[in-house]
């Protein structure tokens, strides 16, 4: 059994949206959401988010219910809330995607359920946050890694890694993460991975994990996939 | 003229740290601005009554114990350890033993943006004292050492951090030694950035 847990930002949107969109179906769907206000996309943005096989424009739930997708909600985002951890071992689920970042503390690790996690870049050599913009600079391309989440910062036994070349827009954050992300995810399915159960350990690594990335080398790793 | 101000450096760091999470995309003209902010901070330190130009025999007189007996103090200063990985990397720039204790500061300054005086030997902050801007020029100074050693953008992106907490406080720099080194941080940020740019295909107007 393969559940989602989702949260209303634009990584939700493309993981579910493009999950409809290959007839892949997961037995349990959670959303968590503080019902903050969502974002407006410009025109552009809306049409390059559909080039990559998701609409931006519309919200989680919306998909969720035009869909007529069962779904529970929960009105926090904490993946080590005390109510969401009665929730997950009630459902008894194999494994669990998760789209939002941070560390598992013990309590959700060891409800026998595999979190994966899509994590932006090639690891052990990327790991850390918003690597895609660093592997622009030194690769000109973007990696992502699936893996199952342990208790270390992206240092889970690997699922599989596929890599991008870099996008010719300037709307990383909000559009090509996501993205990669999600063609990571339905490559997963696509593969059967997780009916095979072929996961690797990752390479060691003495490297010291990426921190967000200053404004100066993000605007030369985004003018350097427009120019 | 650049049309947008740089604003990572108009409050103080030191008081309102800068997280730098989900920063907006500018266009060009951002690039513009950053460097007009630091070549009006290189001309002020410039014009510094003290100002000399830099020179890595500022630390080479110190009498300054090893890295490694002073991270065994219970309570060491972070300056006292700081000259010594300095003197350490300048007198051996490919000496590895330091890197995991640069590194470790390096996590705590992108953790907190803040640098304690003193830690314990396992490197738990004593006290609550962190505006002794010295501190934060010699970790900039060891971003810079190990960014022309290994070309690992971890490190100029951490010494781009610090530069900016060090711009936004500068008035805290009076000394004539931080003075020469900041000047020679910001000239050297400068170039790095300048040759990413340039490496990249991009030349700003």
């Amino acid at each position: 059994m393969v559940g989602i847990i989702l949260t209303s930002d634009n990584r939700s949107k493309a993981y579910i949206q493009k999950l409809i969109s290959n007839k892949i179906k997961l037995e349990h769907i959670i959303l968590m959401n503080k019902k903050t206000e969502e974002k407006s996309f410009s025109e552009n943005e809306i049409k390059i988010s559909k080039s990559y096989g998701f609409d931006i424009s519309e919200s989680v739930i919306q998909t969720l219910v035009k869909n007529n997708l069962a779904y529970k909600e929960f009105d926090f985002i904490d993946i080590n809330h005390p109510e969401l951890i009665k929730y997950v071992s009630k459902i008894n689920l194999d494994y669990c995607i998760f789209t939002g970042g941070g560390i598992l503390k013990h309590q959700i690790l060891n409800l026998g359920t595999k979190f994966i996690h899509l994590h932006p870049g090639i690891v052990p050599y990327y790991r850390g946050s918003t690597c895609f913009y660093y592997s622009i600079l030194r690769n000109d391309n973007c990696g992502v890694s699936a893996y199952l989440m342990d208790e270390n910062l992206d240092t889970g036994d690997l699922i599989l890694q596929l890599s991008f070349p870099k996008p010719s827009h300037i709307y990383l954050d909000d559009i090509f993460d996501p993205h990669i992300r999600s063609e990571a995810l339905i490559a997963i399915f696509s593969r059967k991975l997780l009916e095979k159960k072929k996961f690797q350990k990752q390479e060691k690594s003495d490297s010291s994990p990426f921190f967000i990335i200053h404004p100066v080398l993000k605007h030369i790793a985004i003018l350097r996939c427009i120019k | 003229m650049n049309k947008i101000p740089y604003s990572y450096t108009r409050n103080n760091l030191l008081d309102i740290p800068q997280n730098y999470q989900m920063s907006s995309y500018e266009g060009p003209d951002f690039l513009i601005s950053y460097q007009f902010s630091r070549k009006k901070i290189i001309t002020e330190l410039e014009k510094m009554p003290d100002f000399i130009s830099f020179s890595n025999n500022f630390f080479s007189s110190q009498d300054i114990s090893d890295v490694y007996e002073i991270i065994k103090i219970n309570k060491f200063s972070t300056n006292e350890l700081y000259h010594s990985i300095i003197m350490e990397l300048i007198s051996n720039p490919k000496n590895t033993q330091t890197i995991p204790i640069i590194d470790k500061f390096l996590k705590k300054f992108e953790i907190r943006k803040r640098i304690f005086l003193n830690y314990d030997n396992e490197f738990n902050i004593i006290g609550d004292e962190f505006k002794e801007i010295q501190n934060y020029v010699l970790l900039s100074f060891m971003c810079l050492i190990r960014y022309q050693t290994t070309s690992d953008l971890k490190y100029l992106n951490t010494f781009l951090k610090l530069n900016d907490l060090i711009c936004s406080a500068k008035k805290l720099i009076v000394n004539k030694i931080d003075i020469s080194l900041f000047h020679y941080l910001l000239t050297s940020e400068m170039k790095y950035v300048l040759k990413l740019l340039d490496e990249s295909g991009i030349w700003l107007e």
